[in-house]
């Protein structure tokens, strides 16, 4: 079934753009988005793996037919090894981030659903069409087509603050499309030196150019290429010097639509990091690059959490701070801290929603998120707060859960690559992580109530707790059963190193 | 005489420059929305410019071409579509900016850069 | 005067200067010196990856940056200053880092 890969991506689309068509129908626009949010994760799991062309033109290797015609001069070159058409490539890494990726988008697009009274078509329209884009992103073996939905993610997230309705949104995506208008043609440009010296926009017809001596892999332009990609990386990522903007984006965004726009960053930070990787595995340089600015990321992001005063931003700069780890990960490139860089991933996408979602509920009790003026939150809803607390010791990393697995592959990986001291400042971040969501939750839940402090709704939608509890169950999964997904990484690491 | 596809490279980069000043000096909203419109202007010539070819002719293989004489004359078709999509992201990009700047305006009844500051 | 008076001492410059509504408690000046002392190692231990190129050129470091990190205390106050919404403050960083990788990245050995 190859022409599932495609519909991966033209599924949410489609689904987006009749959603914005059916725009107050509100029972029609329910049904319809439901469905297909729930189909969005299904996809992935009976898929077959392989490549899909658009276009329907495989390299001519691959296709007898059209070979029979072309002279021999050809037939006999490394041309016949060339992608003619945009490539997606779907294999088991690729099936657990769209999985991930589509249960974030679920729980999201179902909270949002059950939260409003009138849902907005437009807005399960931002949510379909950023999913759709980082789907893309994920799958694309075309570095082209890559940044044209790198453009429509960051479009389509910069729509979803400005549907938020939340003071300051429309000044937050103004500077978001701001800083996106320097660095994604930077990215841009880095594609377009790849195109000039190579000649092709297909990363595995590029990787085979550069490691079979058909380009002259010292040239000089593939540094500047790297820095422009690695540039865009940032961006896409939200690691410094875009971590603040990420951070306001996740502060004005809807609780669930902040879960879900900082699974896009994870996706994003993967799969970009992934394709920098296999592009300059062979220059060092590249790889001190991507640990540099992870550590920045860690450092920067999780010390300003532990400085915030609104829990909204703190959790947007703990959710920046904890993607250094994929970082690392990714820049020590073995084929251990590789492995748990990516299940890092996975693990994080699925914390972070759960905490995204957890701090809504308070906002939506009490519309308040300043944490000086909140406590005593235990007695409302103590079962809440018991997930809450479960999610922050998931996120620092406490047995036996999914990151306490990936954190603790990457430390090994770090002695083992020879880099203790990364080692000692992953366990020190974390440390001062759980410190940051204890700082948080002790204000909000622990401390007395303070005097004028109103609780409006009593009641939170038990579309919320149901995802959160979901989301806490595949963490304690992957948490007893890591090889769960530390398995599926092996077809995308081979292919690395 | 400077050959055409280094004058445009230059151009290309200048374009780029003068943008990523633009963005950053210019106090007014729509001037940084027409410096970031050099920005992106200038990767896609950069791109254009990489698929020109001296005295090469369209990609469009007409009846009569002998096809070997169409493969060295023709110039590079790929950074022409890439372009062609890269310009449509970019209006669509600004459309939106502009959009949010018109809002904006009608809030703080002001253009400069200053109601971003806070 | 010692770490703990400079360090309230800028948390209440900052906090008039930004006129945020927050008070100076044991929590925020706790979480300013946990910033702190995490800016402060995190750096630290950076610097020690240097070894990997020369030992010598890593103590010269340390020493040097050390000196100036303990001289500037109070630092994460000073980052806290510089990482807010303002959207000046936003595009120079990101086009120092811009300038700072491209140069890097293009006079750096392609064989480092």
């Amino acid at each position: 079934m190859k022409s599932l890969i495609a519909l991966m991506v033209i599924l949410p689309i489609l689904c987006g753009l009749l959603l914005n068509l059916l725009h107050k129908k509100d029972r029609t626009i329910k049904i319809l988005a439901l469905t297909v949010a729930i189909i969005l994760p299904i996809i992935p799991l009976i898929a077959s793996y392989g490549a899909y062309y658009f276009g329907g033109y495989p390299p001519i290797a691959e296709n007898p037919t059209i070979a029979e015609y072309l002279p021999a001069y050809i037939t006999r070159s490394y041309l016949v090894k060339f992608h003619p058409a945009i490539t997606y490539i779907f294999n088991s890494a690729q099936r657990i981030f769209i999985f991930i990726l589509g249960i974030v988008a679920f729980l999201a697009i179902f909270t949002s659903l059950n939260e409003v009274k009138k849902p907005s078509g437009v807005y399960s329209f931002l949510m379909f069409m950023a999913t759709a884009a980082v789907t893309a992103i994920v799958l694309a073996d075309d570095i082209f087509n890559l940044y044209v939905f790198f453009e429509i993610a960051a479009i389509s997230q910069a729509g979803i603050i400005l549907s938020s309705n939340i003071k300051g949104s429309y000044k937050m995506a103004l500077r978001y499309l701001f800083l996106g208008g320097v660095a994604a043609p930077m990215l841009l440009l880095g594609v377009a030196l790849l195109l000039g010296a190579i000649g092709n926009v297909n990363i595995s017809d590029m990787i085979f150019a550069m490691r079979n001596g058909l380009i002259d892999q010292g040239n000089p332009i593939f540094l500047t290429a790297a820095g422009l990609i690695i540039f865009g990386w940032l961006y896409g990522s939200g690691l410094p010097p875009f971590h603040t903007i990420k951070s306001g984006l996740y502060s004005k965004a809807l609780p669930h639509a902040a879960s879900l726009i900082q699974a896009f960053s994870v996706f994003t930070l993967v799969a970009l990091g992934i394709i920098i990787l296999r592009l300059f595995y062979y220059i060092p340089v590249v790889r001190w690059a991507i640990i540099i600015f992870s550590i920045a990321g860690m450092a920067l992001g999780i010390s300003m959490a532990i400085m915030q005063t609104d829990f909204k931003r703190l959790i947007g700069f703990l959710a920046v701070g904890e993607l250094g780890y994929i970082g690392i990960g990714l820049g020590l490139g073995t084929t251990m801290s590789i492995t748990a860089g990516l299940f890092q991933a996975v693990n994080e996408a699925l914390v972070t929603a759960c905490l995204f979602l957890g701090f809504g509920t308070i906002l939506y009790q009490t519309g308040i998120s300043e944490i000086d003026k909140l406590g005593g939150l235990l007695k409302y809803r103590p079962g809440v707060a018991g997930l809450m607390i479960l999610a922050g010791f998931i996120m620092a990393g406490i047995p036996p859960f999914n990151v306490f697995q990936s954190k603790l592959m990457l430390i090994e990986s770090a002695i083992s690559a020879g880099f203790p001291e990364l080692a000692i400042i992953m366990i020190l971040l974390s440390i001062v992580t759980f410190m940051t969501f204890m700082k948080a939750y002790y204000s909000i839940y622990l401390k007395p109530e303070p005097r004028g402090l109103e609780v409006k709704a009593e009641r939170i939608p038990s579309s919320t707790i149901f995802s959160m509890i979901i989301l806490l169950v595949i963490c304690t999964i992957l948490g007893i059963l890591p090889q769960l997904a530390t398995s599926q990484f092996g077809s995308i690491i081979h292919g690395l190193l | 005489m400077i050959p055409v596809q280094l004058a445009s490279f230059f151009t290309a980069a200048a374009l780029i420059l003068i943008g990523i000043i633009g963005v950053f000096f210019i106090d007014n909203l729509i001037k940084k929305v027409i410096a970031l419109s050099f920005i992106s202007d200038g990767v896609n010539l950069f791109l254009v410019t990489l698929g020109y070819k001296p005295g090469g002719i369209v990609y469009i293989y007409m009846p009569g071409m002998s096809s070997s004489w169409f493969a060295q004359n023709a110039s590079y078709p790929l950074p022409f579509a890439l372009v062609l999509t890269s310009i449509v992201i970019g209006a669509s990009t600004l459309a939106v900016m502009l959009a949010i700047i018109i809002i904006l305006y009608h809030r703080h009844g002001s253009l400069s850069s200053k109601i971003l500051e806070d | 005067m010692t770490l703990y008076d400079a360090i309230i001492e800028k948390v209440r410059e900052i906090e008039k200067k930004t006129r945020m509504e927050a008070r100076v408690t044991n929590i925020s000046v706790s979480a300013v010196l946990t910033a702190e002392l995490t800016i402060v190692s995190t750096i630290l231990l950076v610097i020690l990856m240097i070894r990997k190129l020369d030992v010598y050129i890593m103590v010269l470091f340390l020493l040097l940056v050390g000196f100036m990190l303990f001289s500037m205390t109070p630092i994460a106050v000073i980052l806290r200053r510089e990482q807010t919404d303002s959207f000046y403050k936003m595009i120079f960083y990101v086009i120092l880092t811009f300038g700072v990788l491209i140069t890097l990245l293009y006079w750096g050995n392609i064989n480092v």
